[in-house]
């Protein structure tokens, strides 16, 4: 029967954090708890949704007895976070119920049996490798806004993790845009693997990768699954099935002329035209008159805005509407100074790239008036 | 005097015909059921122009001797039924005897055809219902019979035809139905040297529904099967995922005719309940088996119609199997969908009723001109809402933020995930949001006319097609793209698409796009091209608005609000019923006795 003890501070970060992984809509109670385990010196708490979300936390304990037992995770994290920051003794019974002791207070909450809950399987013949956390949520950050919102097309509502060639390509579109970027992988070998990774699992991964971490973070990629552990905490996912779209067409072969931009003036300008714009789809058109870039948007209902800045030209001047919003998206998640748009005709995709970065990409499509 | 005989009888069968031959694809379907009934494995189908210039329908059945051949072409002559008795267990799928008399009378008709037993083959002309021959000729065995120019003699008929696409699409439905029914003969549909569609004749119906659905479509189906005195059947029946909005894709096929029947479609519908997205409709390929008495086929003029002996047998057998069926796929549904319109009370109760007709021929009204009536408050009723007149136009500043937008109503909440509860005033609105959307949707597609924004595609959609469907999107392609939809033809069976309205941006416009073409297959254009294009935006703007029956966010149904405030005509959709209900506080008080 599990007993043990740990500070508040710990329990509480620990369940705040596996809590997430509950969805709340399990059709087995059993799975909107949490799992606790002590073993060792560690309590060991899991929280899975069985789909697109695991998340698995250990943290010292001074385990008195080994055992494991579930409790609703809702009301275990409003426990633990009205506790004292005092030592927490915590002791299962037989009927699955918990007792919580902390300062002066005393809670039994009601749980289910441990025997009943259900993790994701095991990881087996995962491909390997590790890098900076400050790395990953840079990719993130430039990548997961790009993935699909309609859940029926489940494979766009991911992003895709190739490894191919000692480097990891990182994809995602929602058919309008496509967001592209790379990192090179020391020590994987000469392996290949496609994942797609749920927008799910990567929101809730940016939320607890710490770029100021000095430790790394250690992803796996299995057949079925993935896990990325980053020090004592682990999220796994399971792989949302699929072909992924055929990307490498996607990307233009070749462009016309170059518009270069000061991202935040280009930034600025958009935020603003958009006050019309979105009253027309949120659509914008650039245009160029050799070192200037205007942007007009117009609404019927609205008005009419026109924004100017100075651009470096190389090429003909270049006409083209986008949807601003999609433009600042990548405006946003970039963090160079300058940005470079590689166009060709009105109707052909545009390639956007931070300057003097080349591990990003960004493919827009334009809009037209019929 | 032939001749004289030869006259009235002609125009017999001219008559008969406009019932057994309506279209090229009714030769279609008499000729293939024709190869079927003499035993042929393989069948083979040579349209050109649609079917109006040539039909050949080639098999390796057990062809007919020159004095068959005679009879064959004779009206009610047929080998298939002797008497009275036979005609109550009808297993074949010919029965009359009409239906090549019928094809001579309005075509040149030609059989040329051979018994395996005999070494010498024979052929025959008919031409408008004259015969020549037989005469001998060399063959293989099997019979050939070809259909040329079709209706030559009946310009009428000839005019009520549609475009090619059109009546090849038909044609292919045909053989598809007919392919369904016999997995065990491999069947082959060429169109103009183009083969369309080809059966491998294994026996699996499966493998028939994948040449149909492809074969990625196709692992969506699930088997069901079910075995009882009365009836046993047999099939695949679509996962919820896949659905059409028509039932036009659902196939039955009884003692392997196929048939279309309200009550085995209902009986499908009924077992999903709630796994289906309301105003969608399952695909399905079900054979059922009866004893022959207890079907009879002999309905309908193209034995379309089945009548059964005992209808709700049929219905409770086929209704369990597939409940059983998505059941075992790990589908529950089981529920019943609510009903369609919410309960309501009787008036007389003192609660308050929906709109009554009155209010509706208002709303119609209201349609024309939102502003032609204002909320004068009838003696008992609740409103059909009316914004007040003084909104927008000229006196809009123009930067105005979205949340002050001065008097767009006020969302309160939602209701079973359909309606959103607003306040406008001291009213209260009820917002039917699917109509709301459909609204909106049709306000940006009919936007300044002649300025409609589309998004192309990063990434093209390409969509598989029945030949029906490709045929209906080969017809409006032009009118499709000036709605923002290019569709680009992608092999036979599939089209790309590589833009949408930018109106459908994150929505689930692959549903919606097809949604539209399977409503295309079926819709009777109207020949003016601006009405043309006005309903094809109303189709749109149906199959677009996704929020449906879902949660949606406190801004999500503030925005939708505005958006519909911003059309020209928020209280009523295109179909003329209500979107907004209005209950004016008057009436609650009264209602509270106050
Ligand atoms: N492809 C064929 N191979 C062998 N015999 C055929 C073929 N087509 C027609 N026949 C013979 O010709 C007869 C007349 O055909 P027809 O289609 O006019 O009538 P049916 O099939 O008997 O009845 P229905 O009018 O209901 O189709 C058939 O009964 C059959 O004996
Ligand atoms: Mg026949």
């Amino acid at each position: 029967m599990l007993k043990l003890a740990c500070p508040q501070h710990a329990l509480l970060e620990g369940v705040q954090i596996v809590s997430r992984g509950v969805s709340g809509r399990s059709t087995q109670p059993v799975q909107n708890n949490v799992y606790l385990e002590g073993r060792g010196r560690e309590l060991r708490l899991v929280a899975t949704d069985l789909e697109y979300l695991s998340l698995e936390a250990l943290l010292e304990a001074n385990v008195l007895e080994e055992g494991a037992t579930t409790v609703p995770a809702r009301i275990l994290s409003e426990v633990a976070s009205a506790l004292p920051n005092e030592e927490v003794a915590l002791e299962a019974d037989e009927t699955h119920g918990m007792n919580i002791r902390c300062g002066r207070s005393r809670y039994e909450i009601r749980g289910l049996s441990a025997a009943d809950f259900t993790m994701l399987p095991p990881l087996e013949q995962a491909v390997r490798f590790e890098m900076p956390q400050g790395q990953l949520e840079t990719i993130l950050a430039r990548t997961v806004f790009a993935t699909s919102r309609d859940e029926t097309r489940p494979i766009l509502t991911g992003a895709l993790f190739r490894i191919a060639e000692e480097r990891l390509e990182v994809v995602a579109t929602d058919t309008y845009r496509l967001a592209l970027q790379t990192a090179p992988l020391e020590g994987v070998g000469d392996v290949t693997r496609s994942a797609i990774v749920s927008r799910r699992a990567l929101t809730e991964l940016a939320r607890i990768l710490d770029g100021d971490s000095p430790d790394p973070v250690q992803v796996a990629i299995g057949d079925s699954q993935v896990e990325f552990r980053l020090g004592k905490v682990t999220l796994g996912s399971r792989l949302i099935e699929g072909q992924f779209v055929n990307y490498a067409k996607v990307i233009p072969a070749s462009y016309e002329r170059r518009i270069i931009a000061n991202i935040k003036e280009l930034s600025a300008a958009l935020h603003r035209a958009l006050i019309v714009a979105r009253e027309d789809a949120n659509r914008v058109v650039l245009k160029t008159e050799g070192g200037t870039l205007k942007i007009t948007a117009s609404s019927q209902d609205v008005g009419h805005a026109e924004e100017s800045i100075p651009v470096t030209l190389e090429g003909d001047d270049a006409e083209i509407a986008f949807n601003a919003r999609y433009l600042l998206d990548m405006l946003d998640a970039v963090n160079t100074t300058e940005v470079v748009m590689e166009l060709s005709g009105p109707l052909n995709s545009g390639a956007i790239k931070p300057v003097g970065d080349d591990t990003y990409l960004y493919v827009l499509m334009p809009m037209q008036i019929l | 005097m032939p001749t004289i005989h030869v006259l009235p009888e002609n125009l017999a069968n001219r008559i008969a015909a406009g019932e057994v031959v309506e279209r090229p694809a009714s030769v279609v379907k008499e000729l293939v059921e024709n190869a079927i009934d003499a035993g042929a494995t393989r069948v083979e189908v040579e349209l050109r122009g649609g079917g109006r210039d040539l039909i050949r329908v080639t098999d390796n059945g057990c062809g007919m001797t020159p004095d068959d051949l005679s009879m064959a072409v004779q009206r009610f002559a047929t080998s298939k039924v002797a008497d009275v008795e036979d005609l109550e267990r009808i297993l074949t799928m010919g029965f009359r005897g009409e239906a090549l008399p019928s094809i001579g009378a309005v075509a040149q008709l030609r059989i040329t055809t051979r018994p395996v037993a005999m070494d010498e083959g024979s052929t025959l002309v008919v031409e408008g219902g004259v015969v020549r021959g037989p005469e001998r000729t060399g063959c293989p065995p099997g019979t050939v019979v070809e259909v040329a120019r079709l209706f030559y003699n009946t310009p009428a008929r000839l005019k009520f035809l549609a475009t090619t696409a059109t009546e090849r699409g038909h044609c292919v439905a045909w053989v598809q139905y007919l392919a369904l029914s016999r997995p065990d003969i491999a069947f082959r549909l060429v169109h103009d040297g183009q083969v369309l569609f080809a059966t491998p004749g294994s026996g699996e119906l499966a493998a028939v529904v994948a040449t149909i659905y492809g074969s990625a479509a196709a692992r969506d189906f699930i088997p069901v099967q079910a075995e009882t005195e009365a009836v046993s059947l047999h099939g695949l029946i679509s996962g919820p995922r896949l659905t059409r909005a028509t039932r036009h894709y659902q196939h039955f096929f009884v003692n392997r005719r196929f048939v279309r029947s309200r009550q085995l479609s209902h009986a499908l519908t009924e077992a999903y309940g709630l796994l289906l997205p309301p105003g969608k409709s399952p695909v399905c390929a079900v054979h059922l088996t009866l004893a022959p008495e207890h079907v009879d086929p002999n309905v309908h003029p193209t034995k379309i119609e089945v009548r059964f002996r005992h209808p709700h047998v049929v219905h409770t057998v086929l209704q369990q199997a597939c409940e059983e069926a998505l059941a075992a796929a790990g589908f529950r549904a089981l529920t019943q969908r609510p009903p369609r319109t919410s309960p309501v009370s009787p008036p007389a109760a003192g609660v308050f009723a929906g709109p009554d007709l009155e209010q509706q021929r208002r709303a119609e009204r209201l349609r024309v001109n939102p502003f032609a009536e204002s909320l004068d408050e009838r003696e008992d009723g609740v409103e059909v809402f009316a914004p007040p007149p003084d909104r927008g136009t000229s006196a809009t500043p123009l930067f105005v933020a979205h949340e002050e937008a001065a008097d767009s109503p006020e969302v309160l909440g939602q209701l079973a995930n359909r309606y959103i509860v607003a306040r406008s005033g001291h009213d209260l609105l009820l917002v039917d949001q699917h109509r709301a959307a459909e609204r909106v949707l049709l306000h940006a597609l009919e936007a300044s006319a002649g300025r409609l924004v589309r998004q192309l595609l990063a990434v093209p959609l390409s969509l598989e097609l029945t030949p029906a469907e490709a045929a209906a999107v080969e017809d409006h392609r032009q009118a499709l793209a000036a709605l923002g939809f290019e569709l680009e033809a992608f092999g036979p069976s599939a089209s790309l698409l590589r833009s949408i309205p930018a109106a459908l941006v994150g929505e689930d416009y692959e549903t919606a796009v097809r949604d539209l073409i399977s409503d295309l297959v079926a819709w009777e254009a109207p020949s003016s091209a601006e009405r043309r294009q006005e309903q094809l935006r109303a189709m749109v703007a149906c199959h677009g608005a996704t929020k449906k029956n879902c949660a949606l966010t406190r801004e999500e149904m503030q925005r939708l609000i505005r958006d519909l405030m911003a059309t020209d005509a928020p209280a009523v959709c295109p179909h003329g019923d209500p979107i907004i209900v209005s209950f004016p506080l008057s009436l609650l008080d009264r209602r509270f006795r106050r």
